[in-house]
């Protein structure tokens, strides 16, 4: 009586769709666990792949060590080719410049005349800063105006006639006394009283200053400089210059320019001082009265430059 | 075996397979893919027993992954007859779909029990993308049984 049953029951639990319906209801219990039990069983679960998890993560350490050490090693080969690249470069570089040498040396070698048609003398330019008001009272106060101090001149002595512009660079930066001081290319002074660290300058218009200048005709567009005769520039203190000496028997007018004759030869391009604003012939007079506007402006420039005449090395060199 | 192999890489190394939010559901795969190439018309109650593996193994309320994972497999296994999953071209979709509706079944779960606090729509965005990574990742998975299965021409 029972097998018939026990058959038939066989028989049901295997059809699928039964099968299905335990499967669901065993979830189902499973979801009414309670939270602790069902926190224990996930304990017991993971406990059981943890000696794997441990095995893994050993694996995964020793395959990031590798890894670093082979970028590492990637990135020292990545320098090394690199700076044999630059190696193979530079010498490449080094034997165009050896090459580049020896060619300049021949060259050198086989034009010694050229040497000799450097010019003997050469200008350099020092650059300074107009020192202003209050600057000068800084070093006044001191006692680091020291132009003048080698002739025994203190701060507190009377001047009479003292230019008024002081730089700040002196006999550190090898200025000497009557040296041109030019402000944009063209002529503002000259050099007075040359100290250790500052310089004073009288500009062109002052008081005492005296320089040989070359008068020249205005430029015309596409032609060479004509130039006239030499005179002598005098400052007067007032708001032009005067220039003296030229005779009556030059043709001279307004307009005409003034260079300085004192950088030739030096410079290869003669320095500006200013043109011809007024013409004057005294009755009588062998010497015609003229004068110049200065072509730096009556306010003080911020930089200017001193003109330095020095040996050039290359004619020197060339002495036996 | 298998189980415990995949468990092992899903607890140690989830964060080198993840993709932003989204990571393979490997115990899925397993289970669909059984379910796939085994021809016994009862094969869903292995996917039921790796769903209980998966709910061992992962956080949330347990019989969750087993129940979604019966029913996948049950499904599964009627639709066979239906369409050519023999064939590689098909085990693909089969299972990204498979495994995105498991995925969204036990994202449903989790935020009906209370369990997340993400959006509905995020946690069904991301079933969709856990789907279609599966479904990527499937890929070797049937090239490989489908070479080991296929009968070598030096066969007697």
């Amino acid at each position: 009586m029972l097998k018939p049953n026990h058959a038939r029951l066989k028989t049901r639990l295997g059809s699928p769709v039964v099968q299905l319906a335990i499967g669901l209801a065993l979830s189902v219990g499973l979801m009414c666990v309670p939270a602790r039990h069902a926190s224990k069983l996930k304990g017991i679960a993971i406990d059981t792949v943890s000696p794997a998890l441990c095995a893994v993560a050993s694996v995964r350490e020793s395959a990031r060590r590798v890894t670093g050490y082979l970028q590492a090693y990637i990135n020292t080969a990545r320098r090394l080719s690199n700076t044999k690249n630059k190696l193979i470069e530079l010498e490449a570089e080094n034997k165009r410049l050896s090459v580049e040498l020896e060619r300049l040396e021949a060259q050198a070698r086989s034009e010694p005349g050229d040497v000799a048609g450097e010019p003997l003398l050469q200008a350099i330019s020092v650059p300074a800063r107009v020192l202003g008001r209050a600057a000068r009272g800084y070093l006044e106060r001191r006692h680091l105006l020291d132009a003048g101090s080698d002739c025994g001149i203190d701060s507190g002595a009377l001047v009479l006639d003292a230019p008024a512009a002081r730089l700040d660079q002196g006999a550190n930066s090898s200025l000497r006394a009557g040296s041109l001081v030019l402000s944009g290319g063209r002529v503002w002074g000259k050099t007075v009283e040359v100290g250790p660290f500052t310089t004073s300058v009288r500009t062109v218009t002052e008081q005492g200053y005296r320089d040989v200048v070359r008068l020249a005709s205005r430029p015309v567009q596409g032609h060479r400089i004509r130039w006239g005769p030499e005179a002598i520039l005098e400052g007067t203190g007032e708001r032009f210059a005067r220039i003296r000496r030229v005779e009556t028997t030059t043709a001279v007018s307004v307009g005409d320019m003034v260079y300085s004759a004192a950088a030739k030869g030096i410079t290869s391009e003669p320095l500006f001082y200013g043109r011809i604003i007024r013409v004057r012939r005294p009755v009588g007079a062998s010497h015609w009265e003229l004068w110049m506007e200065p072509a730096v402006g009556a306010n003080e420039p911020e930089t200017v430059a001193v003109m330095c005449v020095e040996l050039n090395p290359l004619r020197l060199a060339e002495r036996p | 075996m298998c189980v415990y192999a995949i468990a092992v890489v899903e607890s140690s190394c989830a964060d080198a397979l993840c993709i932003g939010h989204v990571g393979p559901d490997l115990m899925a795969l397993m289970a669909v893919m059984w379910v796939l190439w085994n021809p016994s018309p009862r094969a869903f109650v292995a996917a039921g027993f790796i769903g209980l593996a998966s709910d061992l193994f992962s956080p949330g309320r347990l019989g969750t992954a087993t129940a979604t994972f019966l029913v996948m497999g049950y499904l599964l296994v009627r639709l066979k007859g239906k369409f050519p999953v023999q064939k590689v071209v098909w085990q693909i979709p089969a299972v990204s779909i498979a495994v995105g509706l498991s995925a969204a079944t036990l994202g449903l779960a989790c935020w009906l029990f209370g369990e997340t606090s993400t959006e509905l729509d995020t946690l069904l965005v991301r079933a969709a993308g856990v789907g279609i990574y599966t479904g990527g990742m499937a890929l070797p998975c049937a090239m490989t049984l489908s070479w080991i299965t296929k009968p070598t021409p030096f066969a007697v």
